[in-house]
């Protein structure tokens, strides 16, 4: 039961995570990699102000995830200056630069050796470092992402994005100011997985710069991919069967030597399989 | 300083080696071939692998094994380029996939390339030896250059040499440039576009492979070294301008020596942060790269 609840707590903080993403790919066409940066940040913004000023956890959260929004608003000046393939590559860049700065931005992030004992959260006096309690802010906060961003992408502001990814040049000459549109869709994104990574350092209680690098992000392309583009119940799905895939792997008798590459390569698989039979994923409406 | 310098332009002319085959790929080809950095790591294994067989149990010298290793692990990944394109590669385009598509494909094979290499050859570093002992270096200009530096300048040289001849003088060659500046034009004219593609997936394999083991000489050898190449790799085509072989040349030495100044500088945990601050600033101001109209 508590493996249970543990893989139920990781598939929400992923879910939180995938629809965020899929908000900035899926329904506007910006094709970042750069999501588990932002991630990363607000596990470390979270986890530092934790355990170095004392805060308590709701104050930290936000304020990880503040900064969060403003390390994005400030990476999509020159991200968002390119489109498509050579965007695809500065958000790379962008990725390991910031991973490069956990790494090595000692006084700051820890270095190598991450930040650890970060404590669990306490809301309003109820201690959740029970899992079954723990689970339920992650849900909460999962209905909320999801409502929030139904909510945007049904709305006038949601047409005009979705526009903008069918056709950048069409918006343009409507009059749509399409670079703020597109600004301010990254920055929202960015806020949520900061909002996932902060959800995901309180949980685990130990990050350290190799959470933040070249996997996750695969992780939350695939999910979103698989998913379907533009589809936010498809990020969901995709995000379960992301957590999920690898704990059932164990039961198929692997040896554990072999498990991490294994993964992996099933993921790989995964994404190039995608790209030939349904490169607009199991529930999604748009090929990339 | 000078020092500094050498080291740059040794290591840049590397980078200049497989950049110039990713550029022929993408010219050809349009789209960003990613598994390109563990297709070279894969072919450096191969090398090692080669080398190590022949000096335990043929008794041949560790040079001649890394030479011997160099030329038959280059053609076979060469080989592995063709069957890439033929088997992977085209289906999709065939299928009509897009270039974000293509990308994401061929970053899922990189993935898979990076963990077979894991499983067949293990996580833990590997290096390349050309002695038993550490040799001294020589002394030029104030400046020290290993063995290894000057084996690795002198099989970058002679293949850039021997490229360039190959791609202006010969009937392939003028067909692979064609190919790169209008496949649809030239297949008009009468190129058999397919072959020539064949032909550069695998020039760009056999780079690819030479250029990786002559790192794997400097640097130990690690499964997960392709996806940090392909993107020291992208970092220097764009700065050369994509697709441009000229253009790959000055990326990847101006790539090189500005990474062992940052390292000169800042230390060598920078190092590549200053290879993708360099990335960030060029995409910026001059995103078609220098070579690039």
């Amino acid at each position: 039961m508590d493996f249970i609840v543990q893989l139920a707590i990781y598939s929400a903080i992923a879910s939180i995570a995938a629809v965020s993403l899929n908000y900035v790919v899926g329904f506007t066409g910006i094709m970042s990699i750069s999501h588990a940066s932002f991630y990363g940040i607000g596990a470390y913004g979270t986890a530092l102000l934790l355990t170095k000023t004392g805060l308590s956890f709701v104050p930290a959260l936000l304020l990880g995830v503040l900064i969060t929004g403003l390390v994005a608003a400030f990476a999509s000046v020159p991200i968002l200056r390119l489109r498509e393939d050579s965007l695809m590559l500065v958000s790379v860049g962008f990725a390991l630069i910031i991973h490069s700065l956990m790494l090595n931005w000692q006084s700051l992030t820890n270095g190598p050796r991450g930040v650890k004992s970060i404590p669990r959260p306490e809301i309003f006096g109820i201690s959740l470092t029970d899992k079954n309690f723990y689970l339920v802010l992650c849900l909460v906060l999962l209905v909320l992402t999801i409502i929030i961003f139904y909510k945007i992408t049904k709305s006038p502001y949601g047409t005009v994005i979705k526009g903008i990814r069918e056709n950048e040049e069409v918006m343009k000459n409507y009059g749509y100011n399409v670079s703020k549109y597109k600004h301010s869709v990254f920055v929202l994104g960015a806020i949520f997985a900061g909002l996932a990574g902060g959800l995901f350092a309180s949980y685990i209680q130990y990050i350290s710069p190799e959470s933040f690098i070249l996997l996750p992000s695969v992780f939350m392309l695939i999910m979103v991919i698989l998913g379907g583009m533009g589809s936010i119940g498809g990020s969901i799905i995709g995000a379960i069967l992301i957590t999920v895939i690898p704990e059932l792997m164990r039961f198929a008798g692997l040896p554990s030597s072999f498990a991490a590459e294994s993964n992996q390569i099933v993921y790989g698989i995964i994404l190039f399989a995608l790209m030939y039979w349904r490169p607009q994923g199991l529930f999604g409406k748009y090929k990339i | 300083m000078f020092q500094v310098l050498v080291n740059g332009i040794i290591v840049g002319g590397i980078y200049a080696l497989i950049t110039i085959g990713f550029n022929l790929i993408y010219s050809a080809v349009r789209f960003y071939h990613l598994a390109y950095g563990a297709v070279g790591i894969l072919g450096a294994y191969l090398t090692y692998q080669i080398q190590k067989f022949i000096f335990e149990t043929q008794g041949g010298g560790l040079i001649t094994g890394f030479l011997f290793g160099l030329l038959i692990s280059s053609i076979v990944t060469g080989m592995l380029g063709i069957l890439i394109w033929k088997f992977l590669y085209r289906p999709l385009r065939k299928n009509g996939a897009s270039n974000v598509s293509m990308i994401v494909a061929s970053f899922g094979l990189l993935i898979i390339l990076q963990n077979l290499i894991g499983l067949i050859f293990g996580q833990s570093a590997k290096t390349i030896r050309l002695s038993e002992v550490t040799t001294q270096g020589y002394e030029f200009l104030s400046a020290s250059i290993t063995k290894n530096q000057i084996l690795i300048l002198i099989v970058t040289l002679v293949s850039v040499f021997v490229f360039e001849l190959f791609l202006h003088r010969t009937k392939i060659g003028t067909a692979i440039r064609a190919v790169g500046q209008n496949s649809q034009l030239a297949a008009v004219v009468g190129v058999k576009t397919e072959k020539v593609i064949y032909i550069t997936f695998f020039i760009a394999s056999f780079l690819s492979v030479l250029a990786s083991s002559l790192i794997a000489l400097e640097i130990s050898l690690k499964p997960t070294y392709g996806l940090m190449l392909i993107l020291k790799v992208i970092v220097a085509s764009i700065i050369g301008g994509i697709g441009s072989m000229r253009g790959a040349l000055v990326g990847g030495l101006m790539l090189g020596v500005a990474e062992n100044f940052g390292a000169y500088y800042f230390g060598s945990q920078w190092q590549d942060t200053v290879a993708f601050g360099l990335l960030v600033i060029f995409l910026l101001v001059r995103p078609q790269g220098l070579f690039k109209k």
